[in-house]
């Protein structure tokens, strides 16, 4: 925190009710992110859009992401029949860099591990072109695993486009090479739009334990969102233009337009958030400390 | 910016540190405070983080839209049982750490 930061009345009054019902915010880095989001814009109506947002935020510590995957594998093991003899778990990865689906595929083989200790690391595949490949040699029959269902992992669905190429991808893989296998999806958190679009597009089993709203949709009345979106946007000139590989304007109220109010701790936070919390240059180029951290 | 606010502008490192919330709302001598006449005492996460802990025990109420604490009335009996209750730190498990519960490493699935 800045150590000569000033309050005047409104900024006190406001960020002390905003500690105050949002326990995440008092963490250390969290808080010094909120004061210079805060402290970034002058007008009051600006700071109450701020407010509004953070109060509806969904933040998911380790703890509860622990828990709440946990108890919807148990539910998925169970539904879908799954034996660590036959069943694989791919991730989204399609880079040598490390990717939301991952970490979460990372936290799952701990928390597998917990439920039966047959699981083991090769039921766990972030690599979504390895994955693909395990399709046509059945798996891992040598280590006793004979593909019969698999399972797509990811940890944020936002738009629900990247999922249905993948989707798409996997079964014509499926089909290509004759195999009779199951092919259902686990997200820890999907926008409902993003949900929605999967469903009408791909035939598939898609289970989520975190299903999010658009943050003008959980935030304000009907009759206030048109505005409250002006606003937001408004609220974005303050930021870069970005370059060629990532515009400003594709990411404006967040990519697709998701209006996400969610993030797993705050690192790497998705895209589909509104840029205020993440993009990391201000309009002239000079670094912005963010409220999260995200790649870019 | 409205003269009212201009006069209770503080600057974080002025804060007096490690002022106990409780005490200082008793010393003050008052049923009612508002938060802004604790500025010179409490940053905002400071007070923010402090006034949870007093609201769930019962100690004092907030109006957030008055921006007022109401310091609640205690006879000497639960004020002496709430401190106990504070002095205790047992931590109550929230609502999403209830889920079903399964011994580590029991085979959930029979192969």
């Amino acid at each position: 925190m800045d150590a000569k930061r000033k309050y005047s009345q409104f900024d006190y009054e406001h960020l002390v009710e905003l500690y105050s019902k949002n326990d995440w915010l008092r963490f250390e880095t969290n808080h010094e992110g909120l004061e210079d989001l805060w402290f970034d814009y002058k007008k009051k109506s600006d700071k109450l859009i701020i407010k509004n947002l953070i109060n509806n935020f969904n933040y998911l510590s380790q703890e509860e992401a622990e828990l709440i995957v946990r108890d919807k594998l148990i539910e998925c093991i169970r539904k879908w029949d799954l034996k660590p003899t036959n069943t694989l778990f791919i991730g989204f990865r399609e880079h040598k860099f490390p990717d939301g689906s991952s970490i979460l595929l990372n936290f799952f083989k701990a928390i597998m591990t917990g439920i039966d200790y047959n699981w083991k690391e090769y039921n766990f595949l972030p690599d979504f072109d390895y994955g693909m490949g395990r399709i046509k040699d059945d798996g891992f029959t040598s280590w006793g695993l004979t593909l019969e269902k698999i399972v797509l992992v990811d940890d944020f669905v936002g738009t629900g486009g990247s999922a249905i190429k993948k989707i798409i991808k996997i079964k014509n893989t499926i089909t290509a090479n004759k195999k009779n296998i199951d092919l259902t999806m686990f997200s820890l958190a999907t926008m409902l739009g993003g949900k929605m679009k999967v469903a009408r597009n791909a035939d598939i089993e898609f289970i989520s334990p975190i299903i999010l709203k658009k943050g003008t949709t959980i935030a304000y009345a009907l009759s206030k969102r048109k505005t409250k979106k002006e606003s937001l946007k408004k609220m974005e000139s303050i930021l870069f233009r970005g370059s060629k590989n990532l515009l400003l304007k594709t990411h404006s109220l967040g990519y697709g337009k998701s209006e996400s109010l969610y993030s797993w701790n705050r690192f790497n936070i998705p895209n589909n958030n509104y840029p205020i919390f993440w993009w990391h240059r201000y309009l002239d180029g000079s670094t912005r400390k963010t409220m999260f951290n995200r790649s870019q | 910016m409205v003269q009212q606010e201009k006069q209770c502008l503080i600057e974080a490192n002025n804060l007096k540190p490690k002022v106990k919330l409780y005490q200082y709302l008793l010393s003050l001598g008052k049923t009612e405070v508002f938060l802004i006449e604790l500025n010179t005492h409490f940053s905002p996460i400071e007070l923010g983080s402090r006034i949870g802990v007093l609201i769930e025990e019962g100690f004092i109420s907030v109006d957030w839209k008055k921006k007022l604490i109401t310091i609640e009335s205690l006879t000497l009996k639960t004020a002496l049982k709430k401190k106990d209750i504070i002095g205790e730190y047992n931590r109550e498990i929230p609502e999403y750490m209830k889920g079903e519960k399964i011994e580590i490493n029991k085979p959930y699935i029979d192969n």
